[in-house]
């Protein structure tokens, strides 16, 4: 199994590759870490008459952290994110779900961008930004575009890219350091796979305990990764306890749309999601906690 | 540059120690370009999805699946397969003689990838937990179930210090 025949050319700058865009339109694709591109080019799902490899522009690969922003590059690798100490302390919902995305394989060529881009909704890294919030900066020849992570999602394997668009920069909203809590829980079918259900969260809390903010994504359970806003809406500003937790789960489950698919039924799907925001949530709240009472936030 | 469909690209790599001067058109696998132009049948073709990892490689350093990487990306790389891993004189390397003396190799297709997946793994931890073995192969298949063995095959050799 072979991709259709197509030209292939490798820019050595950022600049190069959007005119190349714009040059070929949508018979254009820009190959990053590959590890969807190309399958979907064997499986001829994709066939595009250009590829613009990414691989050789130097220095997109970066990951930085500041006072607002963790940051990831055009070419970021998920091993990249994985194996950052200071993402892991930060962000345990960015560590986790890295750690369960694909295989050790496809984790040292993928890219955090890519996988974006391809707005797969049981992909890992939907739920996870959505939770954490942040900004993707889309650049053309023409300038660039900053468009919420809350945005960005638009249908199923579409995201708001404009053909003659890429991705320069993702950045995540860096919780503070005192009582943030956050986590990510998947169910597959086999280690690896796309998601069943996940689902992430990355709360803030208060001396008091009261929920100062809050982000919930979920994947596998509609045309495109879920922000359970009404969710969000119902525990912000509360100290969250059993019922209020319930309540925010009936509120997910009613308002999640999962087809039924190889990977499940509708219904099994919408009552896991409930079972998985469950123990997400439990999951963050702990850290969170511990973060307040300066534990350890195992 | 743009290389056309069927123009076939210039391709400059090192594989196994050697350089190679060879060429492929853009839309060849590295998979093909080691099997087809350069005689190494060691990275095997499985699933073809990149799900089975029978086609895993040392591409400088980092263990992917050769299947999910077009030959042209390839142009002034290193590549390590399997058969890199015995000497010269055909003396198998600590982490064969481990998979021969396990019995880690049933009918033997996914055994390539397996035995790079594992080798990618040993260098950078040379003491793996069994977690930390089962993680490094979850991305190879094999397919007559003999997990046991290999998980076994790739601690001895890394309890033994010769990872």
């Amino acid at each position: 199994m072979r991709p259709n025949a197509f030209a292939y050319t490798r820019p050595d700058t950022v600049d190069e590759a959007l005119a190349l865009l714009v040059e070929h339109g949508e018979d254009a694709k820009l190959l990053a870490g590959g590890q969807s591109l190309i399958p979907l080019m064997k499986l001829r799902v994709v066939y595009p008459a250009v590829v613009v490899d990414l691989n050789r522009i130097p220095g997109a690969d970066g990951l930085s952290v500041d006072g607002e922003f963790v940051r990831f590059g055009a070419l970021t690798r998920h091993v990249a994110v994985q194996r950052s100490a200071e993402i892991r302390r930060a962000l345990p919902v960015v560590a986790e779900a890295v750690d369960e995305l694909a295989d050790v394989q496809v984790r040292n060529l993928g890219t955090v961008a890519g996988s974006a881009a391809e707005a797969d909704p049981s992909g890992d890294w939907g739920p996870v930004l959505l939770a954490v919030g942040g900004e993707f900066v889309c650049r053309s020849t023409t300038g660039r575009r900053v468009v919420p992570v809350d945005g960005f999602f638009v249908d199923y394997l579409t995201s708001d890219l404009d053909h003659t668009e890429m991705i320069e920069e993702i950045r995540l909203r860096r919780p503070p350091a005192r009582g943030a809590g956050s986590a990510y829980r998947k169910l597959e079918r086999r280690v690896g796979d796309f998601a069943v259900v996940s689902t992430a969260v990355a709360l803030t809390l208060d001396d008091d305990g009261r929920c100062t903010s809050i982000g919930v994504g979920v994947g596998g359970v509609g045309l495109t990764p879920y922000k359970a806003k009404s969710a969000e809406d119902l525990l912000r500003g509360t100290v969250v306890d059993q019922a209020a937790l319930d309540e925010a789960t009936e509120l997910v489950r009613s308002e999640i749309s999962p087809i039924d698919d190889g990977r499940g039924p509708a219904w099994y799907k919408r009552d896991t999601a409930g079972v998985f925001f469950q123990r997400t949530m439990a999951a963050a709240l702990e850290r969170a906690r511990a973060s307040l009472t300066g534990g350890n936030p195992a | 540059m743009i290389a056309e469909p069927d123009e076939r690209v210039p391709i400059s790599v090192t594989v196994n120690g050697t350089r190679h001067e060879t060429s492929a058109t853009p839309r060849t696998l590295l998979v093909h370009l080691l099997r087809d132009e350069l005689d190494l049948t060691g990275p095997h073709v499985g699933c073809v999805v990149g799900r089975c990892g029978a086609c895993t490689v040392i591409w400088d350093g980092k263990v992917i699946k050769s299947c999910m990487v077009l030959a042209v990306q390839a142009d002034g790389t290193e590549v390590e397969t399997v058969e890199g891993l015995a000497a010269d004189d055909g003396t198998l390397s600590p982490l064969q003689e481990s998979f021969w003396a396990n019995d880690a190799a049933e009918c033997g297709y996914c055994t390539p990838g397996m035995l790079m997946a594992a080798c990618g793994l040993l260098r950078e931890n040379p003491a793996p937990s069994t977690a930390e073995i089962r993680t490094a192969i979850s991305g190879n298949l094999c397919r007559c179930t003999g997990y046991v063995n290999i998980v076994k095959a790739i601690g001895d050799v890394a309890a033994a210090g010769k990872g």
